[in-house]
């Protein structure tokens, strides 16, 4: 349970917010590449409580700018794209991408009034198919390259959806191992039952058996990057790799999940983005990163398709027919920000109290001038992340750079069963 | 750039504020006179800030009332029309146009009740094929009677759109001719030739070709409705008409804009402060010696603001316009905006505004009131390039007018 202004204070986004302070200062994804293109040169996107307009030049360069023309205050999100930058559709003054005034045709020659008019432009970088974004201080972080995201190999998809609700409310999922067993095999089969023939439900079974068994324990260590976190199921050993190697939650907002279960599509390396819109609304990115199996190879991509996905059905509930379906109505469900003063912590929640101290730290980080954790000032190439039962580019076993790891006793452990041969 | 509460000023509509104030000294348009039939009688109308209810009753009289019956409270707008006002549907109570209870059918024989019952009714007059109201204090001015509303021998038509925007973000575009070079013709070609055939953009490229041109320099000056706006033209001389004659703003939210044989008014009547009604009147003549054809009554149609993708029409000119007002915002921001050479018109209109408020602070009469019946009557207004009934030259009877300096102007080179 926290108080109402501890609530507050880990879920606001806003500028003048710590929690706001502490979101800026990390790389966030807000559209697919692809996204932008000749016909739908420009996006109105809102992250971390601010409204921009995206962009892509006629030369390619993507440009992330204040929505509002200061000539007369037109939304930018209408104008041309040229070779400079954007042209605002009602005068035609011309921004490029570091929101200078590049041209203002109509006022007479030679003067120098455009070299007094700049609008706020924030810093962007593309990788694996993605747009991501700064609007934090200088100087500005490395972009992190998670390994998946580099691979040559790989074959790319994404969809996003936009949740009505708190992105904290997302993360702590990701904290919370247990909700499989419930949300998804137990709450999730009984609506698939209801809503899928059972002769489509194939990739269901196959999703959620695995992770969806009886929980033994969970347990969950600080690493560099976040947190990882394990789980030991029923019928397995210490050494089964849901235990040993597990899978990180990237600090501050971002899942790396894999589908445990190799698939004659690939291997699974995901990552699940939970980008903040504002307070109450977050744009959850699910990036999929395909390994071919063994002998296969991918054709090239020109580019990562992509779509957006309705959050709602066509009744108006959220969507809840596949697996990050459910994780999404679990979290809208919540409301529009989780009323965490009246919640009752259970020994299945020390993940998200673990979650929940790491972000109180690392505001106060922040606020003592300090770099918190998971910003990144030195580019070392890939960065190797954990996932369990999942093969890497090269490999024949599972576990990739983690397959020779020592189990370790997790910083914090919840036994949630004391039958170590129960059965469901 | 202007001050928080300056902007407040001249864009706040409702009423006891200073810009309300003065708008009540004008007639708005409210509704097409084909919005009011015997299939439906009634519209339920906000105005200024205040929602009304306008009616025509049996015998075709119209009335503007309160919407809610002093009764209880049902909304009149669902009222059935009477040959002496409008019938409340809960319990029949009746109101005629002064908003006067006129019968209560359930109260006792004899009671003087309705007497006592009396709703807010603003006057209402129709001209033109359309209807307007009057929300001022009382004497109530002359509706004006502009030319073109009472020419006959032409052919009318009328198409509007409700816009989530103040309605001055509509006018600074009125004063302002070089947004025509890039919103319509740069932007609006660039939307129109990704979106429309070849064939099907004549009617566009033919609006844009002309005033859409490269702007020398542009000019303006008061004049007694209002402000004429003047541009001149690369390739041409002071004495073109779009130098010499241009067309007319009038006070405080009509724009007169013609071309070759169509006239019109855009009307930018101001709903509440952040919607305006959008009305587009439009007159055009018959060839030369020709009779246009009869109207009972004037097409009106309502145009669409948004495509099915929920982005802003753009692919015809007063669409441009209108995606131009809507996304300045609900209320442009007045306070951060950068205001270069080509907005001297606008700073001039706005100290007009200023210099109209105080009047009226003042217990004055505001610019472009008219009480004067003989010269109320068929009001003409100039416009460049155009034809005018009875005149085979363009620029009719103000063809001749000579060249003088506007009281500003700006150089674009």
């Amino acid at each position: 349970m926290l108080t109402k202004e501890q609530n507050e204070r880990i879920t606001q986004t806003g500028p003048d917010t710590p929690m706001g302070q502490l979101l800026r200062r990390y790389w966030h994804p807000i559209a697919p590449s692809a996204e932008l293109n000749e016909e739908n040169p420009t996006k109105e996107v809102r992250l971390l409580s601010e409204d921009l307009v995206l962009f892509r030049s006629a030369r390619g360069e993507i440009g992330l700018i204040e929505p509002s023309c200061p000539h007369r205050k037109a939304n930018l999100s209408y104008g041309v794209p040229e070779p400079e930058g954007i042209r605002c559709a009602y005068h035609g003054w011309l921004f490029d991408v570091n929101g200078n005034c590049v041209d203002q045709p109509s006022e007479p020659v030679g003067s120098r009034f455009k070299e007094k008019v700049h609008i706020k432009a924030y810093p962007v970088q593309e990788l694996a198919g993605l747009i991501f974004a700064y609007l934090g201080p200088a100087p500005v972080p490395i972009l992190p390259k998670w390994d998946a995201l580099t691979w040559d190999e790989a074959w790319r998809d994404m969809y996003y959806c936009v949740l009505p609700c708190n992105w904290v409310q997302c993360q702590e999922n990701s904290l919370d191992p247990v909700h499989f067993e419930w949300l998804h095999r137990y709450w999730g089969s009984w609506i698939m039952r209801r809503t899928v023939p059972a002769e489509q439900r194939e990739v269901w079974n196959r999703q959620t058996f695995p992770r969806g068994r009886h929980q033994l324990k969970v347990g969950f260590e600080q690493f560099k990057y976040g947190i990882i976190k394990r789980r030991l199921m029923v019928g397995e050993t210490e050494d089964d790799e849901w235990w040993r190697i597990g899978h990180p939650i990237l600090f501050p907002n971002t899942l790396r999940v894999g589908e445990a279960h190799p698939t004659e599509v690939g291997h699974l390396h995901a990552f699940q983005f939970r980008v903040p819109i504002d307070d109450t609304h977050t744009l959850h990115i699910v990036h999929r990163n395909f390994l071919p199996r063994p002998g296969n190879t991918y054709p090239k991509q020109d580019m990562v398709p992509w779509e957006e996905r309705p959050t709602f059905d066509d009744e108006g509930r959220p969507g809840s027919s596949w697996v990050v379906g459910q994780d999404q109505s679990a979290w809208i469900t919540q409301g529009p920000i989780s009323d965490r003063s009246t919640e009752a912590l259970g020994v299945t929640d020390v993940g998200l109290i673990m979650f929940r101290r790491m972000i109180e730290e690392q505001i106060q980080v922040v606020e003592d001038g300090g770099d918190p954790i998971n910003v990144h000032r030195v580019d070392a190439g890939p960065i190797p992340l954990p996932q369990e039962h999942s093969y890497w580019p090269g490999e024949t076993v599972t576990g990739g750079p983690y397959k020779h790891h020592q189990v370790r006793e997790p910083d914090v452990v919840a036994i949630l069963s004391d039958e170590p041969n129960v059965t469901v | 750039m202007l001050s928080q509460e300056a902007n407040d000023r001249i864009t706040r509509v409702g009423p006891g504020t200073p810009m309300g104030e003065l708008m009540r000294r004008y007639w708005h348009p409210i509704a097409a006179s084909a919005d009011l039939n015997e299939e439906t009688p009634t519209k339920e109308v906000r105005l200024l800030g205040e929602d009304m209810v306008l009616y025509r009753d049996a015998k075709g009289h119209l009335g503007c009332i309160e919407p809610s019956c002093a009764h209880r409270k049902a909304n009149l707008s669902y009222g059935i029309p009477e040959e002496n006002g409008i019938r409340c549907a809960y319990h029949g109570w009746v109101f005629d146009e002064t908003g006067q209870c006129v019968d209560q059918p359930s109260e006792p024989e004899g009671s003087r009740f309705k007497d006592k019952v009396k709703l807010k009714a603003y006057p209402v007059e129709e001209l033109g094929g359309i209807i307007f109201m009057y929300m001022g204090p009382q004497p109530a001015p002359l509706l004006p009677r502009w030319d073109i509303l009472l020419w006959d021998n032409v052919t009318r038509d009328m198409s509007s759109v409700v816009l989530p925007c103040n309605w001055l973000q509509c006018m600074d575009n009125s004063l302002d001719p070089v947004h025509f070079q890039w919103l319509h013709r740069y932007w609006g070609t660039w939307n129109v030739q990704r979106k429309k055939a070849p064939e099907d953009r004549e009617d566009f490229d033919r609006g844009t070709m002309s005033r859409g041109r490269e702007h020398v320099k542009v000019g303006f000056d008061r004049f007694e409705y209002g402000i004429v706006k003047r541009r001149l033209l690369k390739g041409e001389s002071e004495e073109d008409q779009w130098w010499r004659i241009g067309h007319p703003i009038l006070f405080p939210n009509i724009l007169r804009v013609a071309q070759d044989e169509w006239h019109s008014f855009q009307y930018r009547v101001p709903i509440d402060d952040t919607h305006t009604w959008h009305l587009l009147y439009t007159v055009r003549l018959p060839a030369a010696g020709a009779e246009a054809p009869v109207q009972d009554v004037i097409p009106y149609q309502i145009r669409q603001l948004y495509d099915e993708h929920g982005r802003l029409n753009n692919t015809i000119i007063p669409s441009q316009d209108e995606a131009a007002w809507v996304m300045q915002g609900p209320i442009c921001d007045r306070t951060t905006e950068s205001l270069g050479v080509t907005d001297i018109g606008i700073i001039m209109y706005r100290k007009l505004i200023e210099e109209q408020l105080q009047i009226v602070a003042d217990g004055g009469e505001p610019m472009n009131v008219h009480r004067d019946p003989e010269k109320n009557e068929g009001m003409l207004l100039a416009t460049e390039h155009t034809y005018y009934p009875g005149y085979a030259e363009m620029g009719g009877p103000f063809r001749d007018r000579p060249l003088v300096p506007p009281q500003v102007e700006a150089s674009m080179i």
